[in-house]
This record gives structure tokens, sequence and C-alpha cells, in this order.
């Protein structure tokens, strides 16, 4: 440690217990992370503190829950996470001298090496994005370098974005004790829909820096930037946090309103620089420079420290129905049993559930397993749930709840994944897939960001992602496989934000730059429609309104249906237009909070769906006709075995009727009608269009062979491009016409996904095979080339349905597709091979993007579809 | 006066008929142009130069950043006649028309006359400007009244509003059917929501006898014919 250039004697380096030279990881004392206080960690939990026990360490926690809870078939894989000492900046950026001395004798010094590299960047006037791990003091490297503008200019004012209004606030709490315990007098508050109006006044009067998040941003300050003329003005920083998570539709909207704010700046006379933080994904520089178009540099050697990690993966194991099918045990089951076990063991444990029905079921399983027992109603009782829905106090209170230790375990949806500080954590439960190895990382992340050991327990659930996962546990510790995902050029997304544009300032000439090359030609076309109006060259809005309360970020429609229930005559939720016409038609069995429900009106004029509490021993489930119809082609290439295909399409979804599928044994009891107009999607696809060889080697094999083979390519594509996308796969969705899959983004526009299963078509196809192949099953399941009973998927014909072979026949195709030596299917006996001649059908060219702003002007007009 | 009044009658005339008496928001401006003879004496007339213009705004509001200069009155003398600019918009589009027509007029001019203009119509045309993204600098000489009758008269008068100034120093009280300019917003705003343009001819004439107010005040502060 006396070795070290600036401070021989750091707290920070002597809280570590570790020499930055030193080869030896050691397991001593807990890393410091920069940018957070440190709390005393209970030593035992109160249960311990009043039995008088030692708490064990999580290790042999883990040798215990290993003997006792699982068997070793079902703890599949074992991965440790080594403790990292810390590497700690050789030169240090030129901070105020303020600042450098609130760091010494705070013990944050010397800055780690990403930290000192990005902050050094920062002030040399470069837009940077840190990419780095949980806990590595990220926060620092937006904060430091704003207060040091502000040391330098008392002028200057800054802008936090973050994504959730919990994570202001707890950012808040952070950055508040940063300035106060450098004794200075900023301004700073949160600006987001819970502010009172007489601090929105005055923070919009005197705050020098403000936390808000992207749709505030967007719905208030933004069009009422004339309120704001000094901030705007004097802008000199604009950090947004946890970047990786504006992606998406979300990120797609966000990029659109970031480009308004500087726009706004460039009007009020300032260029503000941008400091991103993400975690760690594939593309962190192209992501951010995509959303905020410009050039950005890019910090990702991590040099915080980490202490020891134990990460399990649990595959639950395949048990027997009473119909003596075979299926796995769901992971909520092994969650219940095991989450009070580590709490009474003194872990205080993060438990991640995938929804918020998933959080409330463990936690009653757990309350209703502990009936009878003191001890065990003792441990459930310092379990509690964390979702949204929760009012703000409440959530806090867990938080705080957790933070200090009194409550040993909380079960959470993902609102606890991102950034909230609830304190050192000693183990985590990821119950099911989270949906992509970054918020994994990051839901491991909560444990262990103090403390020497953490367990992280992953749980699999049946999904085929799950058991990839499960026979791939490198891929989770490797290079991420993830791109964070936007469109900024999605027509509909742009001219939503050249409205709101609009209303903010007159559009003209001046905005190509920062709006579009196309940004004339669309107003023009908005003008046409009456929503924009032209005089002496600029573009103003032509009529009074407020456009940006119409357009909402996280959402792909506007338009919402209310569910109102009869009798009790109470709002019981909300639904997006799309997810209502697949799910509230007349008859349709809705279910909530584990209740039944039978929509008796679905009232379209005034949005709202009318439904009776019922009891039936069903539930039902749209039956869908899909027509796919290329539009345009955007580009195209040869593969192997196909022709690869980018191009808009317009989906057309016609609900034929819905069944009524009985609960448990899912058999279909019963048929009914719906009258519903069809849905239309007008969006962009992948397309994988077989050539006529293709399509006659697969004729040696029977008729259904090679469509089974085709739907379990463009399912299994769908899901693999999934994760590549950092998206939930319901994102995506897949047809298969005639010889042609189309694999397209469920989003109006398309939102890139598409964009990125055309470019890494092969990668894909290539995890395709191989979670086929290492599939144990020999047939086909639904953790492989078969639907999951949780995935809505549009009708099958019967002949795929039963078709018996699809494994055989989706290896058959991959291989096809891959150029890989011909596969031998093993179907038994075969028809004898018929050469048939096929012509494929060729795209219709169209053009369109003026249709879409269209579109877009009827649509937010408030008159709906 | 009377002639004003029924121009601004006719201009209103035939905007309805023009555009239906139902329009709810009139977006065509809506332009009163007058030669104004006799308002003043020859005296008055003679002593104001040909380079000074006469300015008055009626907004719909107080805040530049939410509100239009909806009314963009003017006036200036050419030679034995006072030549008055009426400039109406109901919204964003035809406020930036006016206003680009309104860089071509000051630039004409040397000096322009207000009462309260430093301390609201010309902030409030700067702020308008900006937000049209149109040149904001304005090279006039500011002349404003209320600074130099303030100065005089606070002590003696119970205010220093135009109204009261046109009264004691001109002896022109007022007609009963004047509005205050504060009831501007609110008849503008009963036009955006459909009222009859008729809801804002009493603001034509408060702006008019404003103007023609200025031009005589600039007269007596100039000649130092102030009494006090």
């Amino acid at each position: 440690m006396e070795d070290h250039p600036n401070v021989p004697s750091s707290p920070r380096l002597k809280a570590m217990n570790l020499n930055p030279d030193s080869q030896d990881p050691g397991f001593g004392s807990p890393p410091v992370p920069a940018d957070f206080s440190i709390p005393p960690r209970p030593q035992a939990n109160p249960i311990h503190e009043k039995k008088g026990h030692i708490a064990p360490t999580p290790l042999e926690v883990l040798t215990d829950v290993e003997s006792r809870l699982a068997s070793a078939e079902e703890l599949v894989a074992r991965h440790t996470i080594p403790a990292r000492p810390a590497i700690l900046a050789e030169e240090n950026p030129g901070l105020d001298d303020r600042i450098l001395e609130h760091l010494k004798s705070s013990g944050t010094w010397p800055l780690y090496r990403h930290q000192a590299r990005s902050i050094d960047r920062t002030l040399a006037g470069e837009d940077v994005v840190i990419a780095s791990s949980t806990a590595s003091g990220k926060t620092l490297c937006c904060t430091l370098p704003v207060i040091d503008a502000m040391l330098r200019d008392p002028g200057a004012h800054a802008l936090l974005l973050y994504p959730t209004k919990a994570l202001s606030q707890d950012q808040h709490r952070h950055l508040r004790g940063l300035i106060d315990g450098m004794g200075l007098d900023i301004e700073t508050g949160i600006y987001d829909g819970d502010t009172e109006p007489t601090m929105r006044r005055r923070l919009r009067r005197s705050g020098k820096i403000i936390l808000t998040n992207p749709d505030m941003l967007h719905a208030s300050v933004l069009p009422n930037h004339g309120g704001w003329g000094a901030f705007f003005g004097n802008l000199r920083y604009v950090v947004i946090d946890e970047v990786h998570t504006l992606r998406g539709i979300f990120g797609s909207h966000v990029s659109a309103v970031l480009r308004r704010l500087r726009r706004i700046c460039q009007h009020h006379g300032s260029d503000p620089l941008f400091i991103a933080a993400s975690a760690t994904i594939r593309n962190p520089g192209e992501h951010v420079e995509r959303l905020i178009g410009r050039e950005v540099t890019v910090v990702e050697d991590d040099g915080s420290p980490r202490g020891h990690k134990e990460v399990v993966l649990w595959n639950p194991p395949v048990v027997e129905r009473n119909d003596g099918t075979l299926t796995r045990r769901g992971p909520t089951s092994v969650a219940v049993r095991l989450l009070p076990e580590l709490v009474r063991r003194g872990l205080r444990t993060i438990c991640f559930a995938r929804t918020r029905n998933s959080v409330e079921l463990i936690l009653r399983y757990i309350r209703e397993r502990s009936k009878g027992s003191t001890d065990r109603e003792e441990v459930a009782g310092m379990i509690e749930p964390y979702r949204a829905g929760y009012l703000p106090t409440e959530r806090r209170r867990i938080e705080s709840s957790l933070f200090d230790g009194r409550l040993g375990g909380v079960v959470s949806t993902s609102a606890l994944e991102v950034g909230i500080d609830v304190g050192g954590l000693d183990g985590c439960i990821i119950v099911g897939w989270p949906g992509s190895v970054c918020s994994f990382m990051q839901q491991a992340g909560r444990a262990g960001r103090r403390h020497g050991e953490s367990l992280v327990f992953m749980i699999a659930g049946h999904d085929p992602i799950d058991q990839w996962f499960v026979r791939h546990p490198e891929s989770l510790f490797g290079s991420s496989p993830e791109n964070a995902v936007i469109e900024t050029d999605n027509p509909y997304i742009v001219a939503r934000h050249l409205i709101c544009a609009a209303y903010e300032l007159p559009i003209s000439k001046e905005d190509t730059e920062l709006l579009g090359e196309e940004v004339i030609a669309m107003c023009t076309v908005l003008q046409e429609e009456k929503r924009l109006r032209e005089a002496g060259g600029a573009w103003y809005l032509a009529r009074e309104e407020y456009p940006a309360s119409q357009v909402k970020l996280r959402t792909a429609s506007e338009e919402n249906f209310t569910i109102l229930e009869l009798g009790s005559e109470t709002i019981i939720g909300e639904l997006d237009y799309v997810a209502a016409m697949l799910s509230l038609y007349e008859g349709a069995i809705y279910i909530h909070r584990t209740e039944t429900f039978i929509v008796e009106e679905m009232d379209h004029v005034n949005c709202l769906v009318k439904i009776r509490k019922t009891k039936t021993g069903y539930y039902t489930q749209v039956l869908t006709q899909k027509r796919v119809t290329v539009t345009e082609e955007w580009s195209t290439r040869e593969v192997s075995g196909a022709r690869a295909r980018l191009a808009e399409v317009d989906v057309r979804t016609r609900m034929t009727g819905f069944k009524k599928v009985r609960f448990h044994s899912t058999e279909n009891v019963g048929y009914g009608e719906v009258n519903l107009p069809p849905l239309e999607l007008d969006t962009v696809s992948h397309e994988i269009a077989l050539d006529k060889e293709t399509v006659r080697r697969s004729e040696n094999f029977g008729t259904a062979f090679l469509r089974s083979g085709m739907h379990g390519v463009a399912r299994l594509f769908r899901d693999f491009l999934a994760i590549r996308a950092m998206c939930d796969p319901g994102d995506i969705d897949h047809y298969v016409d005639d010889n042609l899959i189309h694999i397209f983004d469920l989003y109006p526009g398309g939102i890139g996904y598409s964009e990125l299963g055309y470019e890494q078509h092969d990668e894909i196809l290539k995890d395709v095979l191989e979670a086929v192949e290492d599939c144990p099953c020999k047939a086909g399941c639904p953790s492989c080339v078969l639907p999951g009973a949780s995935r809505l998927e549009s009708s099958l014909e019967s002949e795929v349905m039963e078709y018996p072979y699809p494994k055989e026949a989706t290896r058959w195709l991959l291989h096809h597709l891959l150029g890989l030596q011909e596969y031998k299917p093993n179907l038994g006996g075969v028809p004898a091979p018929v050469e048939v001649p096929l012509d494929l059908p060729l795209p219709i060219l169209d053009e369109r993007v003026e249709r879409k702003i269209r579109k877009v002007a009827r649509a937010i007009g408030g008159k709906g579809r | 006066m009377k002639s004003g009044a029924c121009r601004i009658r006719r201009a209103l005339k035939k905007q309805v008929e023009r555009t239906g008496r139902r329009q709810p928001t009139p977006t065509i401006p809506i332009d009163v142009e007058e030669d104004i003879v006799g308002a003043v004496s020859a005296e008055v007339l003679q002593a104001t130069p040909e380079d000074v213009l006469f300015l008055d705004l009626e907004t719909t509001g107080l805040r530049a950043e939410r509100s239009l200069a909806a009314m963009i009155g003017f006036l200036y003398r050419r030679g034995e006649v006072l030549h008055l600019s009426q400039w109406y918009s109901g919204d964003a589009p035809s406020e930036g028309v006016q206003l680009r027509r309104l860089i071509d007029i000051q630039a004409q001019f040397r000096e322009i006359v207000t009462y309260n203009g430093d301390g609201f119509d010309l902030p409030f045309l700067r702020q308008r400007y900006r937000w049209h993204r149109l040149p904001s600098d304005c090279t006039l000489i500011s002349n404003d009244l209320l600074p130099q009758i303030r100065k005089r008269y606070r002590r003696e008068w119970p205010d220093c509003r135009l109204v009261t100034a046109e009264e004691r120093l001109l002896g022109l009280p007022r007609c009963d059917d004047d509005v205050p300019g504060s009831e501007a917003p609110l008849r503008f705003q009963d036009l955006r929501e459909g009222a009859p343009l008729s809801v804002i001819e009493p603001i034509y004439l408060h702006n008019r006898r404003d103007l023609i107010s200025l031009v005589g005040l600039r007269f007596m502060l100039r000649e130092g014919m102030l009494c006090g």
C-alpha cells in the first residue's frame, strides 16, 4: 500500500485490505464502493441474535442447501466469481481541490482506474459512456464532473436523468450527501410527477442540479422550456443513468426526446456534454451514440474491486403429472423453499420474480407453508414483497428496512434491479430467466455489493432460453452477447416527436441537423394532415393542443382499455389496445389476482371493458389467423439454403374465435365466437425464404416435415434474437407462410430487432441449433422446439401440431440453413422422395413512410383508430 | 374616433364573411390599416418626426413564453396624417407572420415610443422573436414614457396608468365603452373558443386610443409642457 503514488494510507485501500499489485484476491474485509457510505452489517439476523447463534457464512449455507434442499442433478452448474482487487488510477483527473480533499477525507481516494479515465475524458470535453459492473462507482463518474463545473462556474446547471422515480430518489440522497459533505451550497432537487407545485416553481427558478426521468422531461420540462430559460441557457451536463434500460420502444422514444432536448439547449445558447452510465452490454458506445446522436468515448476498463460470489444454476427436476405426462417443476416452488431457508440462516436475500403476480404468489405460498410453526412464521414475517403499484412511502420503508437489516428478505420484480441502494445483501434468488444477461448480472449484483461472500441462485423455468442458459452457464459470465437496440428512424416515433417539437419551437430548416434530413418533408405531410401549419418558412402546430400529453414513451399504444368490474363498480386495471383485443373480447375469461372474471361488454367507443366475477373451470384462448404481406424490401442476401431479406410488412391478425381450455388438464371444453375488427400492424420483418433446393430435399420426409421444422426454427430464432436484442420474446413475433419464415417486431414501424436478426442471422441460427441439440428430449418439448403453454401463439394447423418429430425436422432445417453437412433425421418409415417444383412468391414493393406519418397524425389527434 | 371604429367594424365584418361566423379560431390575420386625420392638433402633428414609431401590444397573457402578441398596434406620422396599423394574430403561425412584417417596419424608424415598453412590450416582443427564431435585437432608441410620467406625478396621482395620464394631461377621458387592457386576454380567449369576432372589437378601439394618446404625451414631455 505504501508504494501507491498518491495516498499511501488510503482508507479505501485499508478497507479493502488489499494491495493493488497483489495477486492474492483476498476475502477479508468488503470492498467499499466509491459512491456509498458503509452501513454497519448486521452480524446476525434478529432470530440469530435472539438465540445467541452465530450466523453461518454464505458458503457454509450453500453447502447445507446442496445437501438438504436439492439433488445433485438439480444443481446443474456452480460458478465462482473470484474476489478481485481494485485497480486504482495512476493519474487522477484535474478536479477542483475541494472535491479532491473531500474524496480523501471520506475514504474514496484514489479513484478506480475507470472512474479517473471517464472523469478525465469528460473534463476534456468529450461525451462519455461508462459501462461497468454493478457497484463499480459509476455514480461518481457522473456526479464529480457536475460538481466540479458548479465550483468553477456558479452559473452552471446540470440535468440528471434516471429511468425510474425510485432511482431518482435514491440517487438524490447520495448526491446531497456528497454536496453537503463538501459543505457546498448547490441547490438540487427532483422534478417528477410527485414534486409539489411550490417545489417545482423553486426548482425552475433556482435549481442547479435537476434530477428527473425521460417521461417528465418529455411531457413537462421541454414543452415549457420558456420557464426554464436560465436552466437550459447554462446547461453544462446531461447525465443519463442506467442507459442500457433505454432500449426498445422506450429507448427509441428517449432518443427522440434527447434530440428535442439538444434543440432546446441550442435555442437557449448551450451545448451540454453527455455522461452516460451503463451496465455491461455489447454495444455501449454504439447505443449511446444512437441515443444522443453524437460520438461518445467509451470507458469500459472496470477497476472496481468485488467480493467472492458463488453462482448456482438450479434446474428443477422433471416430474410426472397425474395423467402420466412429464413436466418440469416450476421455479416458484423452489424459491418458496429456498428463500425462507436462506433468511433463517441469516443471509439477507433478495428474490427476483418476473411478474407482479409471481411476487405475490411466492410470498403467499411462503406464508401458507409457515403456518403452524412459530419459527417458520417468524422467518416468513421477515420477508416482504416489493413491486410497482405500492405507494412510494411503502416502498421507501421496505428499502430502508432491507438496508439496515431489519428485513431478512424481499421478493421483488425487476423494480429493485436498477441501482437502488438496499445495502449489501448476502443472497439473491432469480426465479426464471430474467430476460437478459444484463438483467441477470444486475440482479446478481445486488448480492455482495459490499461483503466478501455472496450467493446467487438462478432457478430455471422450462422455457428454451432458461434451459439454454442452464446448459451454457459460460454464456452468463463471458463477454456480453447483448445489444441495446433502438430505432431512431421509426416514422411513427419520429412523427410523434416532431409534433411535440413544433409545440416547443417552430420547426425550420435549421432543424435538419438534429431532427433528421427528412424533417421538412415530414412537416409537409403533417401539414397536409392539418397537424402542422407552415408560415414564413417555419412549421407550427396547426391547432391549440399540448401534444406531449398524448405521446407515451413506454407503451406502443396511446389507447388503453379500462377494465371495470360490474357489481363492485370498481376499476381493476388497464390494458393496451392490442392486449385488450386479444384477451378482453366478449365471453373471454380474464384472470386477475388468481380470480376469474367473464367479459360482458367491450365498449370500443369509450375504451371500457366490463367484467363480472365468475367461477369457471376454464380459461379462454383467442384463435387467430395471420397474414403477412411484404410491402417493401429493404435489403436481401443469399444465405445457405435460403434468401434472407429485411422488409417492411403488413401483418393482419384476424380473431376467428376463442377456445375454452380447462384449467390444469388444458383440454378444450368449447368454442366461442369473436366479432372484432382485425388488428393491423405495419412493421419490419426478417424473412427467411427457403430456396427451391431446400424445399425439394424436404419432400423426402413427408409434407408436414418442413412446416414443423420451420415452426421450430422460427420460434427459437425469435427467442434467441430476443437474447441478443435484450428484449422480451413477446416483443417479437413469428409467422410461417408457405416457404417463408417471418420474424417481425411487434411495434408499428419496427424497433430494430428484425434488423439485428437480419445482421446476425447465422450466429442466431447457431445458438438455435445448439439449443435443439443440447435438449435431452427425444422428439421435441416446450424447452426446445415446441410452444410452451404460457406462450400465446397463432393457431397452428393440426398437421404441424400433431407432427411426431418436430425436433428432427428442426435439426434438419437448421443444418441446411447453416450450410452444415446434411442431417439425417431419425423418422422411422418415411415416404419416398417426390420431386415438386416450387415457385417462391415475389414481394410487392411500395412507398409507405408517408402513410405512416398520416397514421400518426390521426392516431394521436385523439380520435384513435 | 368614429371613423376608426367603423373601419375596424368593417374589417371584422369582412373577416366574418370570409371565415364564417362560427369559425372558432381565426387564423388569418385581421389587419386594420387607417390614416387618421385630426386626432391630434396640427402643432402636435408637426412636432412628431416621421421616424418615430409608437407601439402598443395587446397580448394573451403576461408570460411571453406562453402567450401571443395577439395584437400589434403601431402608429407613425406620414405627412399630415397619422398612419395606424393593428395586426391581429389568433395563433402562433399568424403571430410569426406579423412579427416578420414588423421587423421590416421597424427598420424604417429611429425611435420607438411606448408606455411601459421597457418593462413589458419590448421584452415581450424580444421573447416572441426568439421563440419564432427571428432576430430579436432591436436597434431603435426606446422612448418609454411611463418612467418619465412616473417621475413627475407618482406623488400626486393615484396611479400613473396611461388612462390617468391621458385624462389629467391631455384632458381626454375614456368613453364608457372602453375596456381595460387587462381584459384583452379573456376576450382573445373567448374568440379562440368560438365567440364572434365582435368580442375583440373593443380591444381594437382601446389599442387605437392608447396609441393616439402616446403621440400627445410624447409631445408634452418633449416640449416641457408638463406642470408640476
